[in-house]
């Protein structure tokens, strides 16, 4: 009898042994699924965005007037990319100063204030679009609620949902036509992939817009 | 009916061996999936790192796009860019109807002549891109032009197989991109 129970306790320590690594290779499993999934939902991200500067290109095969075509862009973003707080703002070069053309998404209360406290002019070098314009530079606050320069508009992250922000300035050789604003729902949403992609967006459109000129031109 | 209690060790015995085969078994399959799920990993992150480097290009071409002032700049930032940057070195620009091109300036490697992809240009006028197959090579040639007016083709050659999807797209946008560029330096010429 005591010979069967060492045996017995040996083959139930045996499959506990056992048990272990398979554990331990259920812990791994979890976690290189968890990696394939970050994975799978960067590389998607990117294969959108490629498309997407793919669709950008192509667009430009047929003349678009100005409005025409930033709001196709500001559209394009929304529904193939997910951004939903987007705008668009025109240069005027008499006046040195970018007015709020094309918006999308923003909180009505920042346009009010836009309009209040600027008359719905932003001087160049004044808020972050204006002195992405000032600088031909893009413009990048990945929290304002902690930015001091931008502590005035502190209340559309309390409002509307908005906390990061990017300022991408449209400018070709020629011309300035204006600033693409991208603005995002939580903190640090501007990486570096982020940030390249919209200035090539920015630029692309910049090249866009004065290829529709000269399109517009030879008619 | 009187149970028998010598037959617990063995019952139990039995047991204990029968729960080992299937943990033994258990982590057999275990490690397929392991591999195989390290395996799909690895692919995800080339695909990504390979279009990693095609934003990349897209990202250096069109901050170049202004600084720029000649068609032959612009060509050659463009070849150099894939060749240096997406390490591809199957690749050439040929201006439309022009036939004598200048090997060094227009890519690195082309393995068809140049009468050959102007008669594939030629076929396919009004087409993004042309897809030929010669002694195992692969030969895509992507239309640089729009509004009924070919500028010229960006030939991508390939080894291993045709282009796949991620490929066929990101030449597609160097194409337009060259579309754009040209026209606009052409256009600035002229005025």
């Amino acid at each position: 009898m005591s010979t069967t129970l060492i045996v017995g306790i040996l083959l139930i320590g045996a499959a506990l042994w056992e048990l272990i690594p398979l554990l331990q290779d259920l812990y791994n499993l979890r976690l290189l699924t968890l990696k394939q999934k970050q994975t799978a939902k960067l590389l998607l991200q990117k294969k959108n965005q490629g498309i997407f500067l793919n669709r950008l290109y192509k667009s430009a095969d047929d003349y678009q007037p100005k409005e025409v075509r930033t709001v196709q862009l500001l559209d394009d973003l929304e529904y193939s990319l997910g951004w939903k707080r987007l705008a668009y703002l025109d240069f005027l070069e008499d006046e040195q100063a970018i007015i709020f053309r094309v918006t999308k998404g923003l909180p009505q209360k920042y346009l009010d204030f836009v309009h209040e406290v600027y008359h719905d002019r932003i001087d160049i070098g004044s808020l972050a679009g204006g002195r992405a314009i000032s600088t031909k530079q893009p413009l990048i606050v990945n929290n304002w609620t902690q930015d001091p320069h931008l502590k005035h508009i502190s209340f559309m992250s309390e409002y509307g949902h908005v906390i990061s922000f990017g300022a991408f300035p449209i400018v070709s050789s020629l011309t300035t036509y204006g600033s693409l604003h991208v603005y995002g729902g939580s903190a640090g949403m501007f990486k570096l992939n982020e940030v390249q992609f919209f200035t090539t967006v920015a630029n692309s459109l910049a090249a866009i817009l004065e290829h529709d000129e000269f399109c517009y031109e030879r008619r | 009916m009187v149970l028998n209690t010598n037959f617990f060790p063995t019952l139990l015995f039995i047991g204990v061996i029968g729960v080992l085969i299937n943990i033994h078994l258990l982590r057999r399959k275990m490690a397929f999936f392991l591999t195989k799920v390290d395996n799909q990993t690895l692919n995800l992150k080339k695909e990504l790192i390979e279009m990693d480097k095609q934003q990349q290009v897209i990202y250096n071409l069109s901050t170049s796009i202004f600084l720029l002032r000649g068609v032959k700049e612009i060509i050659s930032s463009t070849i150099s860019e894939i060749v240096v940057m997406y390490h591809w070195s199957d690749v050439a620009y040929f201006p439309y109807g022009q036939l004598e091109v200048e090997r060094s300036f227009y890519g690195q490697h082309p393995k068809y002549s140049a009468e050959e992809v102007a008669a594939l240009l030629k076929q396919g006028t009004g087409t993004d891109i042309i897809n030929s197959e010669r002694s195992g090579q692969y030969l895509s040639v992507f239309g640089v032009g729009g509004d009924g007016r070919a500028l010229g083709g960006l030939y991508v050659g390939k080894k291993e197989g045709p282009l796949t999807e991620g490929q066929v797209t990101f030449f597609k946008t160097v194409a337009s991109f060259l579309t754009v560029a040209i026209d606009n330096i052409q256009a600035l010429k002229e005025q």
